[in-house]
């Protein structure tokens, strides 16, 4: 099937491009607008991470815990890359090349993919629970790696390290085209990049690669026997999805401003990770649109149930800071509950529910 | 089973309209303005504002004041993070009863959890920034990192509620006058055990060695203890780390003991502190314990003890525990521990006691200071943020009143960092103080740490 | 001022030989081990009987510590309110009997009383939650999970207001028996000896009872066990209690052995992160495996600490105590991929 079977689905794609790109010049005009670009940059950095663990646990369907050690390695390869080198605070100096900021991008999805070479092989060995408990432990392994003082060029150890803002001033120019501040120029750089990604992931998943890891992921044996390098396949996909996780992490660095190893591995990391296997179940797993869906519901949540709070429909929940059952509380507890309400009721996530919808004004006004 | 998920559908489609169209955000006000006092002072504020330079966070119309406050009220500091909050909001409270700052402009508190989460911490802060003057707390220190070189770039003020030396450095994030740093703490102490303590407890055949959670507080601790070392001619006879996490510290504390220590340092919390203690206790072993402030918490005795408190101040007393840059006592005399008191009873009835320790304290001395600021930039009547900013340069001369001297910031790294802030308590009964602690020395200085630049 | 600090407990600092320290290290790992075995053993049941990875099992053992704190120091939550939660028993009169009673008493009712409430946690989640998720796909269940757990652990934080609690504790962190140089804090020795009794009272109920041939059979062959009358709703439920009674014991005992009382959110949460690899190493079905997965990951743990980190930190690498059961877990792992008595797999193709 082609990448845009229908002239229609390239009319909306085309539509759902000049909305993003357009967004940041809307959003000048809004009210606390600084506020509505970061939230959507960050929605954009977590779509890109959320594609490349669907591509491993959803088409591959090798489960993994460790998404936030890649995102980790991303951010401090990123920063390392396309930081000047500096010395900061803490009075440490920093390895920094100063390089553009999309070769921090490549840089720290390159690293990354090493390291999910190297990780790849516990999953040919490996299978189910058993492998989703040891990526589990690459989780600590990045706090052990992350804050070790002995790599403090790198990482900053317990301080973390300068991740400088993106720049698009190209050589020759005085400022940058159209973009006024940081923030834009971020949220440009994460739309580059997801774009690029969720196009190259689709066309991938399309072609022999992708047949082959859904082949891995519903009969390896079968698929074996077949001929399919499940070997292969399965290398390929920690690969792959390590190099989404490490773009995203290097613009993740970025949106940090001083990215922290403690918050890439140990306990914060397991939440980071956990969140990232969130966005692909409630978004569908196994689907690309599903990973963008899966991004705004894991990122938006908590600010719809303060928006809502403020609004004053949810008259039992305080506001921040006034009292212990206050929006933020209250956010997460509804944050758990949608997930398993949502599981219960629509296993195939937003995707299905979308699915449905399209279904449904597709045959309108026959039901079915 | 149909309905449930057209109920979804519907959620979702509710979300992304409100994440696409809404222009309002919300404006969580805390600090109740007494309308009276606005009432009369509208004519004032008038005229006053009339002369005033403002940018942002200012409302003409009412003469109000906006501040943020980046807090962190869920997440892994909760605790700490709510009773710093109760004690700054106390503080602005009894402010605004008087009328606000210079009696005129009230103060409006924009409260955001940040859940101590440097992602959260960005989009709080971004939320906000646009419709506050500054930031007159903004928790944590890895949280503060995220935000400050967006603040600078605007010249937003950030009054930061960490202990890390480092902020010293900037132009625009304030360390807490009222407190001093982990740095400090350390560099200081070991002065103090070794000169000034009558008998010396760090003497030349002592086997000195430090314990300490291995993140940036951790940090900050073994950087000021290799400082004080260096400068009194000590060694340092052995380390360890733990993890945050840790449940067990038998490694560490057998470690210690068989390198010999006798005077141990540790910068951790109170739930590692006592299980440190009662492993050493279990293996026999008494070094001299130095604890860095938060190790301390007043009911540590009472645990301790199984419930029996006098047992466990026996315990601490058999090392002895040492506890560090212990801060004012909460029963002190002082004009300002007075003032504390009394706007708790007026204004913080409803913060329960357990919420009453040293985090309040630094909380409601944080919004002292920025009041003190804020004063000042009202008096150059310019409370724009490039005014604000220069006002801090001006607080030089600044007596918060519980008893440390005058103290104040300034232009230099130097000058805006407190070196001589710490006193050393040991622990006693909440009965006799509100904080178990009492002192065994004034608030002190380390003669090589007077001169001392953060700038290295 | 001169302040009266009391005199020192002990005359000089006394050294243990090696091999005194190596049995004295021993020792605390294996009561670090035995509350990582009894977590663990609580995951395993669940997955033995039921195949669903339990991620919520942190906030079981959270709801159990809070349930155990409130009936012990007599205070109830009074709801999502800062004035709430003061210092002092607040029980009403008529219990007042019970706040009278030995420390002791109270502690072991309390925990008995809190294993059967987080036990009835359990069956609800499993009828209510789990059941309609049969027959779908694995992700799914382990996502359901994980919300359960955030919601869980915030709802219970909130309830109990976020504020450092202590928890009275029967055995003070302090209080040790001495047997020669060795000495052995007497929480240590309570949270071995529960774990014993537990361990063995659970095998005894799995060996000899009729519900435990039930879930035995129905991990066997659901289908057969199913033709011979074992009705598999019966078991999952069975399996869900245990593993929740389970979990309040671990996190009961958890906060008074380890944080000396005090209730400290993430230790505990997080805690049974720490026995994911003790249930790996001894095989994920294996309950037998569980229990000796969270012994040896409690004595490594604590020897590695005490030997290895060191050698690791002169290289700039601190904490490598944390890496250390996970590379444990992988190296098993590599040749045994099931854990040492864990079942191996019969895949068809």
């Amino acid at each position: 099937m082609a990448l845009l079977p229908s002239r229609l689905s390239r009319y909306w794609l085309g539509l759902l491009i000049v909305v993003l790109v357009y967004f940041p010049f809307y959003a000048r005009g809004l009210e606390g607008s600084s506020f509505w670009l970061v939230l959507a940059t960050l929605v954009l950095i977590a779509s890109i991470g959320a594609v490349g663990l669907n591509l491993l646990s959803g088409f591959a369907g090798q489960i993994s815990l460790g998404h936030a050690f890649f995102l980790g390695v991303g951010a401090f390869v990123g920063a390392t890359l396309s930081t000047p080198a500096s010395t900061t605070l803490s009075g440490v100096s920093f390895w920094g090349l100063g390089l553009p900021w999309w070769v921090g991008v490549l840089g720290g999805g390159a690293v990354a993919a090493l390291f999910g070479l190297v990780v790849g092989p516990a999953a040919v060995r490996l299978r189910g629970l058993y492998l989703s408990l040891v990526t589990l432990g690459l989780v600590f392994f990045g706090d052990f790696l992350f804050t070790a003082p002995a790599l403090e060029k790198i990482t900053g150890a317990v301080r973390g390290r300068r991740s400088a803002p993106v720049s698009f001033v190209f050589p020759g120019m005085e400022s940058a085209p159209f973009i006024e501040g940081n923030s834009e120029a971020l949220y440009f750089a994460a739309l580059i990049v997801a774009v690029v990604g969720f196009v190259a992931a689709k066309n991938l998943m399309r072609g022999r690669v992708g047949r082959a890891f859904q082949a891995t992921r519903d009969h390896d044996i079968a698929a074996e026997v077949l001929g399919v390098n499940v070997t292969w396949a399965k290398l390929t996909a920690f690969g792959v999805s390590s190099f989404y996780a490490g773009a995203a992490g290097a613009l993740l660095g970025v949106f940090q401003a001083n990215p922290i190893g403690s918050n890439f591995g140990g306990a914060a990391g397991l939440l980071v990770s956990i969140q990232y296997v969130a966005m692909i179940v409630i978004g569908g797993i196994g689907t690309i649109l599903g990973a963008a869906l899966g991004a705004v519901f894991v990122i938006a949540l908590p600010e719809l149930v303060k928006f809502l709070t403020g609004q004053g429909w949810l008259p039992f929940v305080a506001e921040t800071g006034g009292g212990s059952f206050d929006e933020s509380a209250f956010s997460t507890v509804l944050f758990g509950l949608f997930i398993v309400l949502f599981l219960l009721y629509e296993p195939l996530g937003l995707y299905g529910l979308w699915l449905r919808a399209r279904n449904y004004w597709k045959g309108w006004p026959f039901k079915y | 089973m149909r309905r449930m998920r057209w109920l979804a559908l519907l959620a979702v489609f509710a979300m992304m309209a409100a994440a696409c169209g809404s222009d309002s955000t919300t404006d969580d006000t805390q600090a109740p303005t007494t309308t009276e006092a606005t009432a009369e002072a509208t004519t004032t504020t008038e005229a006053a504002t009339a002369a005033l330079a403002f940018d942002f966070g200012f409302d003409e119309a009412t003469g109000t004041i906006s501040l943020g406050a980046l807090a962190a009220i869920t997440g892994p500091i909760a605790g700490i993070g709510q009773a710093l909050l109760d004690g700054h909001q106390v503080y602005w409270n009894g402010v605004n009863a008087n009328g606000g700052v210079a009696g005129m402009y009230p103060i409006d508190l924009v409260v955001k959890d940040n859940a101590y989460n440097p992602e959260t911490n960005v989009l709080v802060y971004n939320e906000s920034k646009d419709s506050v003057l500054g930031f007159s707390s903004a928790i944590g220190t890895p949280t503060t990192a995220t935000i400050y070189e967006d603040a600078a770039a605007a010249n937003i003020l950030v009054a930061a509620g960490s202990l890390a030396s480092q902020w010293a450095l900037t132009d625009n994030v304030l360390l807490n006058l009222a407190t001093g740093t982990y740095f400090a703490q350390f560099a200081n102490s070991v002065y103090w055990a070794s000169a000034v303590a009558d008998p010396a407890i760090i003497t030349a055949d002592s086997v000195i060695g430090i314990i300490y959670q291995a993140d940036d507080y951790g940090q900050d601790c073994l950087n000021g203890f290799d400082f004080g070392l260096t400068n009194t001619g000590f060694g340092r006879a052995y380390e360890a780390t733990y993890a945050a996490s840790d449940t067990d510290f038998s490694a560490q504390i057998a470690g210690a003991q068989a390198a010999g220590v006798d005077v141990l340092y540790v910068c951790t919390l109170p739930s590692a502190l006592a299980g440190m203690l009662g492993t050493a206790a279990a293996l026999t072993y008494s070094p001299t314990v130095f604890g860095s402030s938060p190790s301390y918490n007043p009911v540590l005795p009472g645990a301790l003890g199984g419930g029996d408190e006098a047992a466990g101040l026996a315990l601490f007393g058999s090392f002895p525990y040492y506890s560090l840059g212990a801060g004012p006592a909460w029963e002190d005399d002082t004009p300002g521990m007075i003032a504390l008191r009394s706007d708790r009873e007026t204004y913080g009835a409803d913060v329960p006691d357990e919420e009453i320790n040293a985090f309040y304290y630094f909380g409601y001395a944080q919004a002292q200071t920025f009041h003190a600021i804020l004063e000042s930039a009202v008096a150059n009547g310019d409370i724009t943020r490039a005014g604000l900013l220069a006002a801090v340069d001006s607080i030089t001369d600044l007596d918060l009143e519980y008893g440390i001297g005058p103290t104040g910031y300034g232009p230099t790294p130097k000058d805006r960092i407190s070196t001589n802030l710490d006193n050393i308590g040991v622990p006693v009964s909440v009965t006799v103080n509100v904080f178990g602690l009492m002192d065994v020395t004034g608030f002190y200085v380390a003669p090589y740490m007077v001169d001392w630049d953060p700038a290295g | 001022m001169t302040v009266d600090i009391g005199a020192p407990l002990f005359a000089q600092i006394q050294q243990l030989t090696l091999p005194e320290e190596i049995l004295q290290l021993t020792f605390q790992g294996l009561a670090l081990g035995a509350i990582y075995a009894l977590i663990a053993l609580g995951f395993v049941i669940v997955y033995k009987a039921t195949e669903v990875i339990n991620f919520a099992h942190g906030a079981l053992m959270l709801l159990g510590t809070y349930i155990v704190f409130s009936l012990v120091s007599g205070v109830i939550p009074e709801g999502a309110s800062t004035a709430a939660n003061q210092a002092g028993s607040n029980f009403p009169s008529w219990l007042g009997w019970w706040v009278d009673l030995p420390i002791g008493w109270r502690f072991g009712l309390a925990i008995l009383m809190a294993a059967v409430v987080v036990g009835l946690v359990g069956i609800g989640v499993e009828r209510t939650i789990l059941r309609r998720m049969v027959g779908q796909p694995v992700f799914a269940i382990v996502l359901i999970t994980l919300g359960l757990e955030l919601a869980i652990s915030t709802s219970v934080q909130v309830i109990w207001n976020p504020q450092q609690k202590v928890m009275p504790s029967p055995f003070p962190p302090a209080s040790t028996l001495r047997i020669g140089n060795i000495g052995m804090q007497w929480a240590n020795i309570w949270a071995i000896t529960v774990m014993i009794v537990v361990v063995l009272a659970f095998f005894a109920f799995f060996k000899y009872s009729r519900f435990g041939l039930a879930i035995r059979a129905t991990a066997l062959d659901q289908e057969a066990a199913l033709a011979m009358g074992i009705k598999a709703s019966t078991v999952f439920a069975i399996a869900w209690a245990i593993g929740g009674a389970l979990a309040a014991i671990a996190g009961a005992l958890f906060v008074p052995a380890r944080l000396a009382g005090f209730i400290t959110l993430t230790p505990v949460r997080f805690s049974a992160l720490n026995a994911f690899p003790a249930a790996i190493l001894g095989g994920i079905d294996s309950p037998g495996g569980a229990v000796t997965g969270g012994l040896i990951i409690g004595v490594t743990q604590v020897l590695s600490s005490r030997w290895l980190n060191p050698i690791f930190l002169d290289l700039n690498f601190p904490n490598f105590h944390q890496v250390f059961p996970y590379l444990l877990m992988v190296g098993i792992l590599l040749f045994r991929p099931y854990g040492l008595f864990g079942t191996v797999e019969v895949r068809r193709v």
